[in-house]
């Protein structure tokens, strides 16, 4: 029997949760629609983010620095493997394919590239903070309120990008019309390379923040980047507000679930309802928001 | 000085070569037009300028600098501004957001002034600025497309086919839009399918076939050549 307290306390879990997992799929949803890749090295950019995190932390002492410095290798890192692997494809007439490979070699290339640089095991990650609210009988940790409070600076920050500024103008035009953006001057190279940087740096961003959550090892970007898999595909590709909605939903059916039914269960709930959003909405429930 | 300049111009995309030696002036001060059959390169010949198709031998040179195989930015910068087919407006984008497209390169002091000439132009879209582009009608949003290229002030506008695709009553929009244009000392280079109506505005011909430049003329001189008339026109004359 489950109470009401614990149903009530599952879904500010699931919601806290949710906002972080919204950081990660909104990545992967905005270079799906500005570029037209399913960045599959999604998950490593998150799991590089908690490294870079990691040796900061390590080297400095400093939270703040370590935060910092995971958003700028990440997107150094997203910038130059869309210029160096993604680019050269572009010109071919079968692109989505060999993109979604590339990356997905990307992935396999940097967790074993870490292996075999830092081994297998799970480096633990300061909590940044212990204290524990409790509000009408629900437990807040202070630190989860934390990332979520990050979190939702971080998307507020990238909506402001892209609604007021002229990059964000210029994001817009190349996912609406690359050849229009063109002839207006744009150069859609610099914007896919700025765009890909943006996503993985979303990426790196949250690799740190849950750090104190996952830890930090070389395969720890596989579990979020499937969760933000599920939720783009529900949200739909390319929807930033289909991807919110569905991560803010799928995050709490995740945490009514694993203690209704079982933390393993979970997933495979989660992945049910991907299967039965895209029977019924091939395209997610995004384009029914619009 | 010629405006632009075509100089033994091989062009094409991928083996399939599509510009064959092709030469052609554009001078100032005028209304230009590209005729000619389906697959002729007219809309190559137009992308060629634009720095959008790889040019594999020959120049194009704007105001005599040479810009051949230049990102369309360059191209831009030297005044050349193209209208693309069908209007292709950012749909999701609001009428302002799209005019500001079009001031993508100027100076912001600038673009103040610049809405100012388009909504003066056309006073509806002032009223709808904050619009979704893509909620207006067909003929709103043809105007949406005008506006943004009119927003750097270009020297010459480039128009692929502004008629194709649209309903009738839209055709005849474009046409009043283009000569309000003419009227107002706008230099055009304009493909167009619509042979007939191009041709009342149009001041000089240029004539394509299969990449080649089939004959270049004054309108009016044109008219007199009964071949050419016949073969592409389809019309003798008296």
């Amino acid at each position: 029997m489950v109470s009401v307290a614990l149903l009530a306390q599952q879904i500010v879990n699931g919601l806290l949760f949710g906002g972080q997992l919204a950081l990660i799929a909104v990545g992967l949803t905005l270079i799906w629609g500005v570029a037209r890749v399913l960045n599959f090295g999604h998950g490593a950019m998150f799991m590089v983010g908690g490294f870079v995190g990691f040796f900061t932390l390590g080297a400095t002492g400093s939270l703040v620095a370590a935060v910092i410095a995971a958003g700028i290798v990440v997107f150094a890192l997203g910038y130059v493997t869309e210029v160096v692997l993604i680019r050269p494809l572009r010109d071919r007439e079968e692109f989505g394919i060999p993109s979604m490979v590339v990356t997905l070699g990307l992935a396999f290339f940097l967790e074993n590239a870490f292996i075999v640089w830092i081994g297998t095991q799970r480096q633990s990650f300061p909590r940044f903070t212990d204290v524990i609210w409790n509000v009408a009988g629900i437990t807040l940790s202070a630190q989860r309120v934390l990332i979520f409070v990050i979190s939702l600076v971080a998307l507020g920050l990238l909506f402001v990008v892209i609604s007021r500024t002229e990059l964000g103008l210029a994001i817009r035009a190349v996912s609406q019309d690359h050849d229009t953006a063109l002839l207006m001057g744009v150069r859609p190279n610099r914007v896919y390379a700025i765009t890909f940087g943006i996503s993985a740096a979303l990426a790196g961003l949250a690799g740190v923040l849950l750090a104190p959550l996952f830890a930090v090892y070389p395969s720890v970007g596989w579990y979020p980047f499937l969760l933000s898999f599920v939720v783009v595909m529900v949200g739909g590709l390319g929807s930033v507000r289909g991807t919110l909605l569905a991560a803010m939903g799928l995050a709490v059916v995740r945490s009514i679930s694993i203690i209704w039914v079982s933390s393993q269960m979970a997933m495979v709930i989660l992945f049910a309802i991907m299967i039965v959003v895209l029977v019924a909405y091939p395209d997610g429930i995004g384009g029914y928001l619009e | 000085m010629n405006l632009i300049e075509l100089d033994g111009v091989d062009a094409g995309y991928g083996e399939n070569q599509v510009l064959h030696d092709l030469s052609a002036t554009i001078a100032e001060d005028r209304v230009n037009c590209v005729i000619g059959p389906n697959g002729s390169g007219k809309s190559t010949m137009m992308k060629s300028i634009l720095g959008m198709v790889d040019v594999w031998d020959g120049t194009i040179t704007i105001r005599g600098e040479d810009v051949t195989n230049d990102h369309p930015r360059e191209v831009l910068e030297r005044g050349v501004v193209m209208l693309p087919q069908g209007g292709s407006v950012f749909p999701d984008m609001t009428v302002k957001e799209n005019l500001r497209m079009g001031g993508y390169l100027i100076d912001d002091d600038l673009l103040d002034r610049q809405y100012e000439e388009v909504y003066d132009m056309f006073p509806v879209l002032e009223e709808k600025r904050a619009q979704r582009a893509g909620d207006l009608s067909g003929g709103q949003q043809m105007m949406v497309a005008f506006g943004r290229a009119m927003m750097p002030d270009p020297d010459i506008l480039l128009l692929d086919e502004p008629s194709a695709g649209l309903a009738p009553h839209l055709v005849d929009d474009v046409f009043e839009q283009i000569a309000a244009l003419k009227e107002r000392g706008r230099d055009m280079l304009i493909i167009e399918q619509n042979v007939r109506r191009v041709l009342e505005i149009a001041e000089y011909v240029y004539v394509l076939d299969q990449g080649r430049l089939e004959y270049e003329g004054d309108t009016e001189s044109l008219r007199n050549e009964d071949d050419i008339m016949e073969m592409y026109i389809g019309e003798r004359h008296g």
